[in-house]
């Protein structure tokens, strides 16, 4: 098992790709930390027979990521992979951005990713060794047309794992990112008035096995990466998404 | 018959363009036939020369000096409202302000983390959206100062490059939204500018980094074409890109950087 004696912190583990990660990371025999994970969520993990711990950081600051570190040394000794799966999506466009909506974006999706790849990288320095794997999106090259301020964020994490590569990769942690895309239910959260990328209906024509993406599939990819087998990979996107990006047009 | 890439009559607000890659870019515009509105935040006295100096190109009302921090929206839209005052129409936008502060990921204070985003991501949306209303009435255009870093890293101030990632995505977004108004959005990369003033950065390249010897650079040298960028290598970019030649060219990224980032 990749996995035993590791510590893994996948974030935002109540939701359905953080789920995904978690039981993945478990059967592989990893220790989870839980980023607001849900109380069933440690149950299963546990049922795989692996050990869960839930936190519920404060993202945001220096102090609450250091905090964090702290609680999990007490009961797991380290971290050995960061698992970045921050995604919240608010629809918006350009033109009628309001300042909170570009605020909670840049900080959930973005100032979080920075904060705790610094103070998780820094920790794993100490032992000069480590992964940081960012779950982003398809949305870091690809507009929406729907939510402007996600892609931006998402932009954002493209550079920041590019310079985590260099200068974390001179410290042991390699690390890289996932441009996730036509997961289950990708239509209905980007559905946009102009652009087609994700008319209702024709999602699943686009990708080239006519069948979406599932959490699953995506927590696999994060898998290699945050495993030792991806121990030249670094500062690499590895786009997921079925061949979804490629397709422009309506062919048979 | 109109010269190609011929702007006159047309009116830009250059952002940030008190001194270095702004003013290079008012300087082309002005040469183009347009009439600008200079925009600074801090250094008012250095932009005042900069007016000067304008209008000693295009004559006495080709420039308009206007102060604003563009990183707060009500003074984005008021030097939007106060260019459409004096000039009666806008028809594009260079943005461009934009600081680095050149921490390392371990060193670096969460307040220029915030700084940072506000001012290079933060003003630069805040103006899209204050001139986006003028520029319906005239088809115009936005050319956005990114970065070779929005590509590749910096491996000295990452949060730099963090916003000129997100400025690679605002670029896409805008080009796709903006364009049922008719409104084009592009964008400029260039590497390292000479510009005649370094900023009031109190710690300009005090990271030793990989410092090879002379001969090394003699050698190999950063920029194939045998120079550093200049301000005007992104200012006749962004004529060409304001101009009515470009008229099909939205979402588009021109890499100015003398070839550098493919080394």
């Amino acid at each position: 098992m990749r996995f035993s004696g590791k510590t893994v912190y996948v974030t935002q583990a109540d939701t359905a790709q953080g789920e995904a990660l978690a039981l993945r990371f478990a059967k592989e025999g990893a220790n989870l930390v839980l980023g607001f994970g849900k109380e069933d969520l440690v149950k299963k993990v546990e049922d795989l027979g692996a050990k869960a711990m839930v936190v519920q950081p404060d993202m945001l600051t220096y102090e609450g990521a250091e905090a964090l570190v702290e609680e999990v040394k007490k009961t797991f000794g380290r971290i050995d992979a960061l698992i970045f799966n921050n995604n919240n999506v608010v629809k918006t466009d350009l033109e009628h951005l309001t300042r909170e909506v570009f605020e909670s974006q840049l900080n959930d999706n973005a100032k979080a990713a920075f904060v705790l790849a610094r103070v998780i990288g820094l920790h794993m320095a100490e032992y000069h060794s480590g992964k940081i794997v960012f779950v982003s999106s398809i949305h870091c090259d690809k507009p929406t047309g729907s939510a402007v301020m996600y892609s931006i964020s998402k932009g954002c994490i493209n550079m920041l794992c590019k310079e985590c590569a260099l200068f974390f990769g001179r410290r042991g942690i390699q690390t890289n990112l996932i441009e996730a895309g036509a997961v289950e239910g990708d239509d209905e959260k980007f559905e946009s008035t102009f652009s087609p990328l994700y008319a209702m209906g024709y999602m699943e024509e686009r990708i080239p096995r006519r069948k979406a993406g599932t959490p699953e599939e995506i927590a696999a990819v994060a898998a290699f990466l945050a495993s030792d087998d991806a121990s030249f990979v670094n500062g690499a996107s590895v786009r997921a998404d079925g061949g979804f990006e490629l397709f422009y047009g309506f062919k048979a | 018959m109109k010269a190609p890439f011929d702007l006159t009559g047309k009116v830009f607000i250059v952002t940030g363009s008190g001194k270095g890659i702004g003013k290079g870019i008012v300087r082309c515009f002005v040469k183009a036939g347009a009439k600008c509105t200079i925009n600074c935040n801090s250094n008012r006295a250095m932009a005042e020369e900069t007016l000067k100096e304008i209008q000693a190109i295009g004559g006495e009302d080709c420039a308009f000096l206007y102060q604003a921090d563009v990183s707060d929206y009500a003074q984005a839209e008021a030097m939007a409202k106060a260019t459409y005052d004096h000039f009666g129409r806008i028809d594009g936008l260079v943005n461009n302000a934009a600081l680095q502060k050149q921490w390392m990921l371990d060193e670096y204070p969460i307040k220029d983390y915030d700084l940072l985003m506000h001012v290079n991501l933060g003003g630069y949306i805040n103006m899209m959206r204050a001139v986006l209303p003028y520029l319906k009435e005239t088809r115009g255009s936005i050319t956005c100062i990114s970065s070779v870093h929005g590509k590749r890293p910096t491996d000295f101030d990452p949060v730099y490059a963090m916003t000129k990632g997100g400025m690679h995505m605002l670029l896409r977004e805008a080009a796709i939204e903006f364009a049922k108004y008719g409104v084009r959005v592009n964008m400029i990369m260039p590497a390292g500018v000479k510009i005649e003033f370094k900023t009031g950065n109190p710690r300009p390249f005090q990271k030793p980094r990989l410092t090879p010897p002379r001969e090394y650079y003699e050698k190999y040298p950063m920029y194939p074409l045998g120079r550093h960028g200049l301000p005007e290598d992104s200012g006749w970019a962004c004529v060409y890109l304001a101009s009515q030649e470009a008229e099909h060219i939205s979402g588009a990224c021109l890499r100015a950087d003398g070839c550098s980032m493919l080394l």
